[in-house]
């Protein structure tokens, strides 16, 4: 028990005066009748008078009173989990953290015996619910009074592969709490990572919760690293492996190496490195043969030695043949473009799995195999280039391949128009490239640029080509437009602003590098499943399809890989998807977020719980959960921690209580009082 | 057969309070004393012929010889051993100090019911009742009488007696000797706070004149042995007066002095051939009757 106010005890000074009260009170001695005098003499009592005090249980009660009512200016508060003064019946939820981050070691085994904890203290007759937060709010178990379920639900539950952030966990918490008719008391137990923290506190707010307890796991000291691992080809028959150790910049990474392995079987072993005039620690294997067309292998990269989450020291990689994109850099006079080639050689060689060649094909020559073409149409300096560059790009395009078309300066055979100085105004969020998340936005047109759009005569397909603006400035001018010429023909889109970075940011800003990555997948890509993703994500399967886990286990039934279903893809690794197109890998990874264990800092959890305990009752107020002693490894010390939750809970305000004693109190001093009183005048 | 203690038998004076009536109060104590005796008392009726004498004005007509008067033409009365004839006359202390009580029962009701059930006894055996009733002065008297309503009369007087002022004992004695011609037992009920001297004075006529006297000091327990948890002021009924008195001087000094008290009447009635009896309120009556017609019957009282 705690007091709020403790100063006002100081007020227990006032119990001398009825303890000097009754002193005095002593001098004048009761009268009693009696029959004769005769026989009585005036005794010297003063001796006894000062040894002994008159109606010592009338002043028991007043000194009684007094101290409750020092008690109750007080506010004597005491902290409990289970039914306080075991009276009105909650409604419990405990909420588990089964993100990834709970793998590490110690902190499960100390989550689940804070639970049994929790479960032991809240009384058999109130409501329990057992929520698993794996991302989203999942309920163990279906009988809210079979505490047996709640039992069995916890013993069979496991820590996953998501990621998780508080702010969403508290809005379906909120929503979870609304129409529970009982006070709620909801529990939260987790490791408290820092990454899980959402940027506005408000986030964090539930106010359909009538209390909240966070019982802190983590450890603030574990430390992890983890592993990325990419794809570098070399050549048409040969690729390199790098892998990159991340974690935190004072981990010391002596003796970590990085393991190459391939289907369980050790293929290299290469020490992680400095880079020079860097931080970062990279490791790179020598090079191996690309796999058979249509096939896919798949390596893992593991670092050694392991630490406290394991399960993010292994990275698994896919390796098809199919993977490499070649993109033609091309135009009609690339010298009065070099500044716009080199942007864009720069940009599409940030990803590995592009390469990238420059021809002028000023001769309308045939493109031939690439994937992707980027062409730079200028005013033309001399006779027909133009129109033979025009046939070799349209026929290029009829034939499947994909343009990405720049307009330099205008030519006769397209329209005039002229972009001003403006900031981008409009967006196509609903185009596949996401343009919107590109950051398009923030570009800024520097000067007017007196540009041409493609007419019916430029590039044309002879059919019924359709235009759709992507990208226009504020004032409307189209900066991107997307030219449709039926679903044979390759893709095609027109940038209308020089990429010289005169005219305008783009080159120069961080939309430019996303939006060319998006532009290559769009065209090359745009059928494929995506090749990476996160734990937790869902894949929409078309029909025929069927999907393999990382253990090669097939994941759909029979009527649902012909027609096709969602799949969730809940753990890290390699899924291969088998379509009639082929075998198609997604490597799912875990989130970096959750590899971090940092833990949130006390003041934070502080103001979440302040937070709760403004935004509900002010009688329920909640308090946090100290950061647990548990170390990696130590489980014994998280248990005790999880122990120790008993010691914590909400605090419940006494005062009522004691103003309720005093009145009591109040009582049975005024009956005593008054039977004394009648006493003295029956014998009066 | 398991033998059942007399005491078994006796009546709290706070049942006979409750009774409301004082005749019945009587009857009551009368019982418990007549089962509570193992032979007949001298106030025991007898039917043993004695003697016959002359009749004179104020006998009883019932108790006259017809058949020596058919004879005769005088008229003798038939007296039987045992039949005294004599005269109680109970004498009650009604001051203020008689209004005591630490329980439910003050010492003059005390008083009451003993006087009452000695005037059944009395009435049961045909002896003259008569009541006084004094505090500082004699305030109400019955003057003796046999007559058949005689007892329902003194119980009447008895019953509106009210206590009052100071006791003058001696005051009241020189007022009741003119009434106390007629020879016969004299009972006196009060505390006796009064000066032994003077009383022993005031007592000299009736010795001579040859009645039968009889103290009994009605006492409360409190009164005897008082307790008290602190320094408390003593109020006296009587005077008024307030002395502050300590737990220790109660237990201690005082005791003696009151014991010393009871044995001045005491020594009082020896010196005045009277009897003696102290009678505490949480006495039943009945007990104490027996406990004085006890005392009586080892003395010889009653038979000179």
């Amino acid at each position: 028990m705690s007091l709020l106010s403790p100063l006002f005890l100081l007020g227990a000074g006032l119990l001398i005066v009825p303890w000097v009260l009754h002193l005095l009170r002593q001098r004048n001695a009761p009268v009693q009748d009696f029959p004769s005098t005769r026989f009585l003499e005036h005794s010297d009592a003063a001796s006894s008078k000062s040894k002994k005090l008159s109606y010592k249980k009338l002043l028991l009660l007043r000194l009684l009173l007094l101290l409750a009512l020092c008690f109750v200016f007080a506010q004597p508060v005491i902290r409990t989990v289970s039914d306080w003064m075991g009276s009105a019946r909650q409604h419990h939820i405990i909420v588990l953290d089964q993100t990834f981050s709970m793998q590490a070691s110690g902190r499960w085994q100390a989550a689940t015996d804070a639970v049994e904890s929790l479960l032991s203290a809240i009384p058999d007759a109130h409501p329990v619910q057992l929520f698993g937060w794996t991302g989203a709010l999942v309920p163990l178990h279906d009988s809210l009074q079979d505490r047996s379920a709640v039992q069995q639900a916890l013993a069979s539950a496991q820590a996953g592969y998501t990621q998780g952030d508080f702010g969403t966990l508290m809005r379906r918490l909120n929503i979870a709490s609304a129409d529970i008719s009982l006070p709620v008391n909801a529990y939260l137990v987790s490791d408290m990572q820092a990454s899980a923290m959402p940027p506005r506190l408000n986030d964090l707010l539930a106010p359909s919760i009538a209390a909240l307890q966070l019982i802190a796991v983590g450890n603030s000291d574990a430390e992890n690293r983890w592993v990325n691992a990419r794809v570098r080809s070399l050549s048409n028959d040969s690729f390199a492996i790098a892998a990159t150790l991340v974690g935190p910049p004072e981990t010391d990474s002596t003796g970590t190496s990085a393991t190459l392995l391939l289907d369980g079987r050790t293929v290299q072993t290469v020490p992680f490195t400095v880079q020079p005039g860097t931080t970062t620690q990279s490791a790179e294997f020598d090079p191996l043969v690309w796999p058979v067309a249509g096939d896919i292998d798949v390596y893992d990269v593991a670092i050694e030695p392991q630490d406290a989450l394991p399960a993010d020291d292994v990275r698994s990689v896919a390796v098809g043949a199919d993977e490499q994109v070649r993109v033609l850099l091309t135009g009609s006079d690339l010298d009065a473009n070099s500044r716009s080639l080199r942007f864009l050689q720069t940009a599409l060689l940030t990803d590995d799995r592009n390469t990238v060649e420059r021809d002028e094909r000023l001769t309308g020559q045939p493109i031939g195999d690439f994937d992707v073409s980027v062409v730079h149409i200028d005013q033309p300096t001399s006779g027909d280039v133009l129109p033979a560059l025009s046939q070799a790009v349209n026929s290029y395009r009829l034939a499947g391949g994909h343009v990405l078309a720049v307009i330099g300066r205008a030519g006769d055979y397209l329209v005039d128009v002229t972009v001003p100085a403006a900031r981008i105004g409009t967006v196509d969020s609903t185009h596949p490239m996401r343009l919107d998340a590109n950051g398009w936005r923030s570009v800024t047109v520097y000067r007017d640029v007196p540009v041409a759009l493609p007419s019916s005569t430029s590039l044309a397909t002879g059919g019924a080509d359709q235009f759709r603006v992507l990208v226009a400035t504020e004032a409307g001018s189209p900066v991107l437009i997307e030219q449709s010429a039926g679903q044979a023909a390759g893709k095609l889109l027109w940038l209308t602003l020089p990429l010289d970075g005169d005219a305008s940011d783009l080159p120069l800003s961080p939309a430019f590098v996303p939006w060319l990555h998006s532009v290559v997948d769009y065209m090359v890509r745009y059928d494929q499943y995506p090749q990476r993703s996160t734990v937790g994500d869902t894949l929409q399967l078309r029909g025929n399809t069927q999907i393999f886990d990382p253990e090669g286990q097939a994941m759909l039934g029979v009527s649902a890989s012909a027609n096709g279903s969602t799949v969730s893809l809940s753990r890290p690794g390699v899924y291969q998807i088998q379509d009639r197109s082929g075998l198609q890998a997604v490597t799912v990874l875990t989130s970096a977020a959750e590899s971090n264990l940092t833990v949130a800092s006390p003041t934070l959890l502080t103001n979440w719980t302040e937070g709760i305990q403004a935004s509900t009752d002010p009688n329920a107020v909640s308090t946090v959960a100290g950061q647990s002693g548990a170390t990696g490894g130590q489980s014994s010390s998280a248990a005790t921690d999880a122990s120790a939750t008993e010691a914590r809970g909400t605090l419940v305000n006494l005062s009522r209580w004691v103003l309720l004693l005093c009145a009591l109190l109040a009582i049975l001093e005024i009956c005593y009082a008054n039977s004394l009183l009648w006493v003295r005048r029956s014998a009066s | 057969m398991a033998v059942t203690p007399a005491t078994s038998r006796l009546i709290d004076p706070a049942v006979l309070a409750r009774f409301g009536s004082l005749e019945l109060v009587a009857r009551a104590v009368v019982d418990g004393v007549l089962n509570g005796m193992h032979r007949s008392p001298d106030f025991g009726f007898s039917q043993e012929f004695e003697e016959y004498r002359a009749y004179n004005e104020g006998d009883d007509p019932r108790h006259v010889d017809w058949n020596v008067y058919a004879r005769t033409d005088r008229a003798f009365i038939k007296r039987f051993s045992g039949d005294t004839n004599t005269t109680l006359t109970v004498v009650i202390d009604s001051s203020a100090s008689m209004n005591f009580a630490s329980g439910g029962l003050t010492k003059f009701d005390y008083a009451r019911y003993l006087a009452a059930a000695l005037f059944w006894l009395a009435r049961k055996q045909r002896d003259a009742l008569a009541l006084v009733v004094f505090n500082d002065a004699v305030t109400d008297v019955f003057p003796p009488s046999t007559r058949p309503d005689a007892f329902q009369r003194v119980l009447a007087l008895l019953q509106r007696a009210e206590c009052g002022a100071k006791t003058d004992m001696p005051a009241a004695i020189k007022q009741l000797v003119p009434h106390s011609q007629r020879r016969g037992i004299l009972l006196f009920l009060s505390d006796f706070y009064t000066d032994h001297a003077t009383l022993e004075t005031a007592l000299a006529p009736l010795v001579a004149h040859g009645q039968e006297i009889a103290f009994v000091q009605v006492v409360d327990p409190e009164e005897r042995a008082p307790v008290l948890q602190e320094v408390t002021a003593l109020r006296g009924l009587e005077s008024g007066r307030q002395i502050e008195v300590s737990p220790e001087y109660v237990s201690g000094e005082y005791r003696e002095r009151f014991a010393a008290h009871g044995q001045a009447i005491s020594e009082l009635a020896v010196k005045t051939g009277a009897d003696y009896v102290q009678a505490v309120t949480s006495e039943p009556v009945d007990q104490l009757i027996l406990k004085y017609l006890d005392y009586r019957r080892r003395s010889g009282a009653g038979r000179r």
